[in-house]
Parts: structure tokens; C-alpha cells; sequence
């Protein structure tokens, strides 16, 4: 899980995160934002040819979480990555014709 | 850049920015056309009491994030410090500051913008509203984008962020707490599922 947090409370708004318990990996920490901002640089080299794929949904249902479960753990390419990211929150306090982007039901 | 507009209209030819040079498919380069290299202009111009910024076209994301940290402020970007702000605000753009304050072009307050008739313009809410909506996420088709200005907000510049990984068999319970936290956390915090092998990382174990 890939995670910032921008206000004053970590403790408890990662605790959900940390309830989960026994990672195998964790290195959340206090840091600059323009840290946070690079850590994915050396992960996103220049010269690779990539394919993508990418679909905003208003929710995450049991359907989809298995299908994302069943087919991630399936590959065996290291350079595959499934994600999935949560957006929501201001985006959607704007009408969808309010910019081109639209998908404020993300 | 208008003369070139100019250029490329009078003899027909494909036009294309290169900024970051990151877009997957290749737009920035135009195959048998001209290709506007911004990568020399990567200026950018804070004033933190009116908490904008002024950004040049070929700025990337590490640019603007440094300029504008220095005052504890950011604006919405994305993930990757290398990547263009040109083709990431034009396409819509998100990152970790998205459910705090929209989409990266949510974030944009005007353009000066080379339209196809070689004409520098301005465009905000108020002048030529339409092609200041178009330029917020209808990516580079409507112009040769010259200034970017954007709001910028409170952010850090400490923050608390990472990565958190778990085992495979725990994937089923690791999303499940993830779809719970989708509706439970604050605006402030993001996070982001992956599911990949184990990179060779010096923080994950070699089994």
C-alpha cells in the first residue's frame, strides 16, 4: 500500500492501515513532501514501452476486489503492477461539466 | 512559438509538445511533423501571499514541487517528480492531493495559450471560458500552452507517507480493510493498493 498523509493526526489516520498488522514491509514515515513526491522516480524509469490500463468506478464491490485479487496474484512478471487508487473527497464536489476531466464520481 | 504555429499551419504539417516527454503513446513526439521541445523553459514563479504559481511548459513536477514547497504550498501533481505538468494538467492530472483539492486542472487558474491561428491568448474563467474549460483535462489538442498558473494550497512541507506491504495470502483481508478505509478516511490521507511482485528493494525480505 502507497500512502501520504497531509494533516496534523497520523497516528489515528493511519491506524486502519497499521490495524492490519504483521507487514512483511514498512517504511511510512515522516518525511518531505518533495520526498514523497520522487519515491516513485527510480520505479518509473525513462526508456521501458508500457501498457496501461485505467478505469475510474464510484466504489470498490466484491466482484471487482476478487478480479483484482485473482488476476494480480496470477502474473508473473515482475514489472506488472495492479493498483488501485482512492480518489473521491473535492473532486467530487464539482459539477461533472465543471472542466473537461468529468469523471467526478471517481 | 506563435511563429511556429504559424509555420506548421501554412504548410500543413503535425504539431506536437514535447514537455516531460512521458505520455506512453508517444504524443509528444509528431511522426513526419514538428516537435516544440519546451525543455529548455522550466522557470517557475511563486507568489506565496496570492498562493499562486507561475510555471513555465517544459517545468516538471520536481520543479514546481521544489519552487513552491520552499513557502510550505504545493498544488495538485502526480507521482513520478520527472513527469511533465504540461501533458499531466492538459490530461486532468491527480495525485496525492486530489481528494484535498480536486484534480490537478481543478487547480489551474489560467493559461497563456498559442491557439491554431498563431494567436497568443489568455484564457481563465472569465476569457475564453471555453477554451480554459477545454485545456482542463481535454489534453493537448486546443493549442500551444505557453504559462501555466496554478493555486496553490498549505501542504507539509513534513508529511507522513510511504510504502506498507504485505504477504500475498493476506491479500483478501488486505483489501477488504482497504475498501473500509475508502469510506473512512480523511481527505488527507491517501493510499493506494498495489498488488506486484516484491521488488528488489533493500526494505523488503529476500523470501
Amino acid at each position: 500500500m502507497l500512502v501520504c498523509y497531509s494533516g496534523d493526526a497520523p497516528d489515528s489516520a493511519l491506524a486502519p492501515i497499521y490495524g492490519i498488522g504483521d507487514p512483511i514491509a514498512n517504511v511510512v514515515t515522516s518525511k518531505p513532501y518533495v520526498a514523497q513526491q520522487s519515491m516513485l522516480d527510480a520505479n518509473e524509469p525513462k526508456g521501458p514501452h508500457r501498457y496501461w490500463k485505467t478505469e475510474y468506478i464510484p466504489e470498490l464491490p466484491d466482484g471487482f476486489l476478487s478480479a483484482f485479487r485473482e488476476g494480480g496474484l496470477a502474473v508473473t512478471s515482475p514489472l506488472f503492477q495492479g493498483v488501485i487508487f482512492h480518489l473521491g473527497g473535492a473532486l467530487n464536489e464539482r459539477s461533472a461539466d465543471d472542466g473537461a476531466a468529468d469523471n467526478r464520481d471517481a | 512559438m506563435a511563429a511556429v504555429v504559424d509555420f506548421v499551419r501554412n504548410e500543413g504539417l503535425l504539431l506536437s509538445v514535447k514537455c516531460g516527454g512521458h505520455n506512453i503513446a508517444g504524443t509528444s513526439i509528431a511522426q513526419s511533423g514538428v516537435t516544440l521541445d519546451m525543455s529548455r523553459m522550466r522557470s517557475v514563479s511563486v507568489d506565496p501571499q496570492a498562493r499562486v504559481a507561475q510555471v513555465d511548459p517544459g517545468c516538471l513536477l520536481g520543479d514546481v514541487d521544489q519552487a513552491t514547497q520552499e513557502h510550505g504550498l504545493a498544488t495538485v501533481l502526480g507521482f513520478v517528480s520527472q513527469t511533465g505538468v504540461a501533458g499531466l494538467t492538459l490530461g486532468g492530472g491527480w495525485g496525492y492531493l486530489t481528494r484535498r483539492f480536486g484534480w490537478t486542472g481543478d487547480n489551474l487558474e489560467e493559461v497563456e495559450i498559442v491557439t491554431a491561428d498563431g494567436k497568443i491568448r489568455t484564457a481563465n474563467r472569465e476569457e475564453h471560458p471555453d477554451l480554459f474549460w477545454a485545456v482542463r483535462g481535454g489534453g493537448g489538442n486546443y493549442g500551444v500552452v505557453t504559462r501555466f498558473e496554478f493555486r496553490l494550497h498549505e501542504v507539509g512541507p513534513m508529511i507522513t507517507g510511504g510504502l506498507i506491504a504485505w504477504s500475498a495470502e493476506r491479500a483478501e483481508e488486505v483489501l477488504e480493510a482497504y475498501r473500509d478505509l475508502t469510506s473512512t478516511a480523511p481527505r488527507e490521507l491517501t493510499a493506494a493498493t498495489v498488488i506486484r511482485l516484491a521488488p528488489p528493494a533493500p526494505f523488503v525480505p529476500e523470501e
